[in-house]
């Protein structure tokens, strides 16, 4: 990879750190949906249960502790995947020309 | 560099009338002089004489070190402006001010700063105190960057000038001298780098200002991105195994200093690699695009978990609140500022997910099963029947990937109103067959096909023709998507292919060294093919049928490509029906994200056939 495909996948990291703080950005509504796709994917079905029943009865303060309960090492595995997604429509985007 | 004891002697070479003051010295009481004092009393002594302007050059230079058996100084110059230098920096050494050494023979040679000479003067002096800078400070790296630090802050505006058309802080030539200067120290210190080491003495040495912004790039332009990388995680504070989580609580507040660190410090290196490219590079093009495949994929996972989740509207509703407010909880103190730890800590994998991106640009098999796994769900929403998935080992775990594909008058869980109601197919296959292969309905089998390597000979059968193609590039996971690729001249956009590049497989195979998708065959394959025309593969004697995922093949112009790219491929392949298959995601529409080839050749129109390998039953 040359210099300046360098430059510009770290200019989209950048641009990607900023945009993540703006609640109504596409990267932040990506990491959302992102997020809770990962979190669905990843319970199994009781915990599914519970994960709606918290959602549903807005007990929004316990969904954090239940993840990390129900999922050990969900932040790496989070982290991972969302890196590893992010990675590769960068490529593919920095490959486009 | 190793202390040496001199003898200080004077080797006034190639000046004859000089020698009895050569000879002045021979007798003199040796003084054991630390060899960096005896350069930092040179540089000191440059410094005093061009002030009187007395000497207006007096390159350091000039004036060489012996160390060897004699272990003496020898200033070998022929100008004036090194006879005085000589002669002011033996007296120091010495402490003898009535020297002989025929100092009045000296002194007379000496001239005095030129008019024209003087506006340069300062620049000297500038130089000149910069390498003194080093000479002083060279055991002592902590000192140095210390000192330069602060010299280099006292004299920012001589540095760094702010380009009034940008607006951007550049070096000035002499701020690039200074900052190599700083360079040729860490390039020194860079053979063996302990980077914990480096990066304690920068952070010790400077804060977040302009010096420490120098500094660093040059620190950074000398390093390699594999190790600039590996500073990041230093500067960080962060070790790569507290990076994943292994150590839990009190690092919360860490890690996010660590992440904004690293934003700051992904800021500079853009700018260090763009002033070392000697341009900005706009990457607003990708960035737009980026922007638009985010909300693509945005859209993608809403409808999944909305899917997987059918219930009465009343429900949804509610879970959707619940997801706003939890999200609304998250953000009010900003992304970054989390309210739980768990989410502090998540925040941050986000930047180390980036890191890992830069440092493994190359997508692992993890990755390529957590994509797949994501793009099966997309595909399966779709599927009629429900059906188990193959279970995708991530760290120890079995994941559970039942929500793809859940119909409406599925239910979930024990709950009252929403039990699930498994079919009895669904509970068939789940009690014989959870690791079986996902089944595609209306499509042939997708069984096991040979893998490829390198040079190795595959034939293309089309329009009753055999084409010998060797495979160009290859990995280790089988044969089983192709793409056939072509283009069409103008005039004729609905005539025959010629068939100039046929490509298989996953986007993640993309080849890492030229970063093209992996051809199976060279771009001088030239088959007259036709939409309708059958397409065979033998491989080892063994026959598969190219079965299109559309029956229509993609044409994109060059006006598509150039205008929508990566987006306007992928809604001409949706309207065209080609869509992801379970376990075989239609990635090959990442293809056209190529380059535009063929266009060289005069052709105007891309036609792309999308399928897959099943064996063939012909014969």
């Amino acid at each position: 990879m040359n210099q300046i495909k360098q430059i510009k996948l770290l200019k989209m990291d950048r641009w990607l750190l900023d945009q993540l703080e703006k609640p109504e950005s596409a990267a932040s509504r990506f990491f959302w949906s992102f997020l809770q796709s990962f979190i669905w994917q990843n319970l199994d079905q009781p915990g599914k249960n519970q994960f709606l029943a918290l959602l549903a009865g807005n007990k929004t303060d316990q969904i954090m502790p239940f993840i990390s309960e129900s999922l050990p090492g969900f932040e790496k595995d989070f982290a991972l995947a969302l890196g590893k997604k992010l990675a590769q429509i960068k490529k593919i985007l920095i490959n486009h020309q | 560099m190793a202390l040496a004891e001199l003898e200080t002697t004077i080797d006034i070479t190639n000046q004859p009338q000089l020698v009895p003051a050569e000879q002045a010295f021979f007798g003199q009481e040796a003084r054991a002089v630390p060899l960096p004092d005896l350069a930092a009393i040179i540089a000191r002594t440059q410094i005093n004489l061009l002030e009187q302007n007395r000497v207006y050059q007096a390159p350091v230079k000039e004036v060489s070190f012996q160390t060897g058996s004699e272990t003496r100084v020898a200033f070998q110059t022929t100008t004036n402006a090194g006879k005085e230098l000589a002669f002011q920096v033996s007296q120091t050494i010495l402490a003898e001010p009535n020297l002989a050494f025929a100092a009045n023979d000296f002194l007379a040679q000496t001239q005095t700063l030129p008019d024209k000479l003087k506006p340069l003067a300062p620049e000297i002096k500038a130089q000149l105190e910069a390498g003194l800078l080093w000479l002083e400070s060279e055991a002592d790296p902590q000192k140095f960057l210390a000192t330069a630090a602060s010299y280099f802050q006292s004299q920012s505006e001589r540095f760094i000038i702010r380009n009034p058309a940008t607006n951007r802080l550049r070096l000035t030539t002499e701020g690039k001298r200074f900052s190599r200067a700083i360079s040729c120290w860490l390039g020194l210190q860079s053979e063996n780098t302990d980077f914990d080491q480096l990066a304690e003495q920068i952070q010790a040495s400077t804060g977040e200002n302009a010096v420490s912004r120098i500094l660093r790039k040059s620190l950074l332009s000398h390093l390699a991105w594999e190790k600039r990388n590996a500073l990041f995680q230093i500067l960080s504070q962060q070790p790569a195994e507290d990076l994943f989580g292994r150590q839990s609580g009190p690092k919360s507040e860490a890690t996010l200093a660590g992440a904004a660190r690293f934003s700051r410090e992904l800021k500079l290196l853009i700018s260090t690699k763009e002033a070392e490219l000697g341009r900005e590079i706009d990457a607003s093009r990708e960035i737009s695009r980026f922007d638009q495949v985010l909300a693509e994929e945005e859209q993608q996972l809403q409808a999944q978990v909305s899917q997987a989740v059918s219930k009465p509207s009343s429900f949804i509703g509610r879970i959707k609140f619940g997801w706003h407010q939890f999200k609304e909880q998250v953000q009010k103190e900003g992304f970054f500022k989390a309210a739980t730890p768990a989410l502090k800590k998540l925040a941050y994998g986000l930047a180390t997910g980036i890191t890992l991106s830069l440092v493994f640009a190359g997508a692992g098999q993890l990755a390529y099963e957590i994509y797949r796994g994501i793009n099966s769900a997309s595909a399966e929403k779709n599927q009629p029947v429900s059906r188990p998935e193959r279970a995708l080992p991530i760290t120890g775990r079995s994941i559970n990937r039942d929500f793809p594909g859940r119909t409406s008058h599925q239910a979930i869980g024990n709950h009252p109103v929403y039990t699930r109601q498994q079919t009895t197919e669904t509970q068939r296959i789940n009690q014989t067959s959870s690791l079986s292969q996902p089944e595609i309905k209306n499509q042939p089998a997708l069984l096991p096909t040979p893998t490829l390597t390198p040079g190795q000979e595959v034939t293309l059968i089309a329009n009753n023709k055999e084409h010998h193609l060797k495979v160009s590039y290859s990995d280790d996971r089988p044969l089983d998507s192709l793409v056939v690729e072509g283009y069409l001249p103008t005039s004729q956009p609905d005539g025959e292919v010629t068939v100039l590049a046929v490509h298989y497989g996953y986007e993640n195979r993309i080849d890492p060294v030229t970063n093209q998708y992996p051809p199976l065959a060279g771009t001088d394959t030239v088959i007259a093919l036709t939409s309708q025309q059958p397409v065979r593969l033998s491989i080892n004697g063994q026959l598969f049928d190219f079965v299109r995922a559309a029956v229509e093949p993609v044409v994109l112009t060059l006006e598509d490509f150039n205008a929508g790219g990566y987006a306007q491929v992928k809604a001409l392949m949706t309207g065209r029906g080609v869509t992801d298959l379970p376990g075989k995601p239609a990635t090959a529409l990442r293809t056209c994200a190529g380059q535009w080839l063929g266009a060289e050749q005069g052709f105007s129109h891309r036609q792309l056939f999308f399928g897959y390998l099943v064996p063939s039953k012909g014969t």
